[in-house]
């Protein structure tokens, strides 16, 4: 099993010169495991990846499309993903349940007519799209995926799949669980009883968390900050510090980390160096099972 | 009817009178997760539909979530800010509902109701759940009642008459007019929204504790019972239920306990919790 990366920017698309190496391109990755295939994130690496499966793969195409939320960044290449628009093919797009606004609507919505050209109902591929519940694990060929709800401002899927004894686990837009209600501190000893259930949630959170990544050949993490960025300016944001992430790789006993959800304004330079002193770190660490922690870079491919 | 019923639980609104307050606090990007709980907490549907979200079978959560403040860490302050705003926008788009229950009455009952039940499980003879329960199952237990107010304002001023004129609780008037009452469409509430478990019991025997063996609903049923005595608020009936003497033993509470409570903390509390929703 591998993955591929088509996309692993944050935000909003980040294109130039001093974005070139690691990629400009929103999110979207593809899991691979002999024939079979999974794309996870409709950003706009998606167009590249359905020029790709147009081109190598040809029509009567079976796509599963797993979407972890439906913010912009990570549906906004959706449009532009040409086995959409093929009679023949079949795209299955997954994703999380909302309460305010059922999945398929969303996924929709972004091809209104004061949006885009091309409404959603004339695609011409066959498109079904599915909400998935946590826990309930389903199979795409012979690739296991188990989908699992995380912290970000609206309901967002993280995911981890299985096959052939490997693991890859995908969590881009996840933010550690905090206490959002008392910050750590007491107020008062009449509340003692509810600040203490309210640190247990949160602990217990963060280790299902963990528990997820459990021993991942490969686990693809949010690290959009560094950890002066993230307490500074972007709590509840619903992005991790890169010293968070690899806390969750060390953790789970992870073998591989991969940064992903690089912040618009990093610099390859910025991420090479920031990679590179957290790398060093580690080396000098022990007692961790992290093999290799690099930097999700577009159009590279890991294998677990 | 029952269909209308049905329709109208989907449709059921934020109370008017929490309505300006809910929408200052979540408009506000500066407001804190505590201000937004306590703002939550102090309306029966929003606190409904927050539970009822976070105990979606999407989220697969290993034990039923029963309070705000655990709906608020598993969810996120953005998710909860983002459904108190859904829920009071749907006021918006009603017309005074013209029943003599006012929003401010029934409020002032509900969460009379939600407070003394609180304040009894903190003296009573009860465990931690029960404690961390009382509010919030105080808070729900009139949904059903809420909803016919809400939506059938005129048919529910026909039970409030008819009830008085013939100096009966309102469930029997309820069930000549609507072929149902409060307590059967608060259960269907709870089972479609997958409220907390122990509200069911609380709707069911609130008015014959005796029925029950939850500590829980013994503690609603003499609130309730106090808060319609004391005339606080109004929520269409005036009938104090009868509670019996072991009740109050059984969660070693005493009568005058009751009373003093009612008069020395129940007020003042209400009183905080206006101030509150008027952003005094």
């Amino acid at each position: 099993m591998e993955i591929h990366f088509w996309g692993n920017r944050g935000s909003i698309p980040s294109p130039g010169p001093e974005t070139v190496r690691y990629g400009g391109n929103t999110t979207c990755v593809e899991i691979r495991n002999g024939d079979d295939y999974i794309l996870i994130d409709a950003g706009t690496g998606i167009r590249k990846a359905g020029e790709f499966i147009t081109r190598e793969r040809g029509g009567n195409q079976d796509i599963p499309l797993l979407v972890t939320h439906t913010h912009w960044d990570h549906i906004q290449g959706l449009p532009f993903f040409i086995p959409a628009f093929i009679p023949g093919n079949r795209l299955r797009i997954f994703g999380p349940h909302n309460h305010q606004t059922p999945f398929d609507r969303v996924i929709a919505d972004q091809m209104q007519f004061s949006y885009f050209p091309v409404n959603f109902a004339q695609l011409r591929a066959d498109i079904s799209p599915r909400t998935l519940r946590e826990g309930e694990s389903f199979q795409i060929g012979s690739i296991t995926v188990i989908p699992k709800y995380v912290n970000h401002p609206v309901p967002t899927l993280g995911y981890r799949f299985e096959a052939e004894g490997k693991s890859i686990v995908f969590l881009t837009d996840i933010e550690p669980y905090r206490d959002v209600l008392y910050d750590g501190v007491c107020p008062d000893e009449d509340e003692r009883e509810e600040f203490e259930e309210v640190q247990k949630t949160v602990a217990e959170q963060n280790q299902r968390i963990v528990d997820f990544c459990q021993e991942s050949d490969i686990l693809v993490i949010d690290a959009q900050y560094t950890h002066e960025e993230y307490e500074r300016s972007y709590v509840g944001w619903g992005h991790t510090s890169m010293r968070d992430a690899l806390h969750i790789g060390k953790k789970s006993q992870s073998k591989v980390v991969a940064f992903c959800h690089h912040d618009p304004n990093r610099t390859d330079d910025e991420l090479d160096r920031l990679i590179g002193e957290h790398s060093e770190n580690l080396g000098r660490e022990s007692g961790h099972s992290i093999q290799r922690l690099l930097g999700a870079t577009e159009r590279e491919t890991i294998k677990a | 009817m029952l269909n209308a019923i049905d329709q109208a639980m989907e449709e059921i609104g934020s109370l008017n009178h929490t309505l300006p307050r809910v929408m200052q606090v979540a408009n506000d990007i500066n407001s804190s997760a505590r201000e937004m709980v306590r703002v939550i907490q102090m309306d029966p549907v929003l606190t409904a539909r927050v539970l009822r979200v976070a105990n979606s079978a999407y989220f697969a959560m290993h034990e039923p979530v029963t309070n705000l403040r655990r709906a608020t860490i598993l969810m996120g302050l953005n998710t909860i800010r983002n459904l108190a705003l859904a829920t009071a926008v749907r006021n918006s788009f009603q017309i005074e509902s013209g029943c003599d229950v006012t929003s401010e009455d029934f409020w002032r009952y509900t969460v009379g109701c939600a407070v003394l039940s609180d304040q009894l499980a903190r003296r009573a003879s009860v465990d931690r759940q029960t404690i961390e329960e009382a509010f919030v199952i105080g808070i729900l237990h009139p949904i059903g009642r809420a909803l016919l107010i809400q939506h059938f304002p005129a048919q529910y001023n026909q039970v409030i008459a008819d009830s008085r004129a013939q100096k009966t609780p309102t469930q029997p008037q309820e069930v000549k007019i609507f072929k149902t009452d409060h307590q059967a469409i608060g259960l269907s509430m709870v089972a479609r929204w997958k409220l907390p478990l122990n509200l069911a019991d609380g709707i069911s025997y609130y008015n014959k504790p005796s029925f029950s063996d939850l500590k829980g609903t013994h503690l609603l049923s003499i609130a309730i019972h106090h808060v319609k005595a004391h005339r606080i608020g109004f929520c269409g009936d005036w009938t104090p239920h009868p509670v019996p003497d072991e009740i109050y033993a059984h969660l070693r509470l005493s009568k005058k306990q009751v009373e003093i409570l009612v008069e020395d903390v129940l007020e003042n509390e209400l009183a905080k919790a206006e101030d509150f929703i008027k952003g005094v």
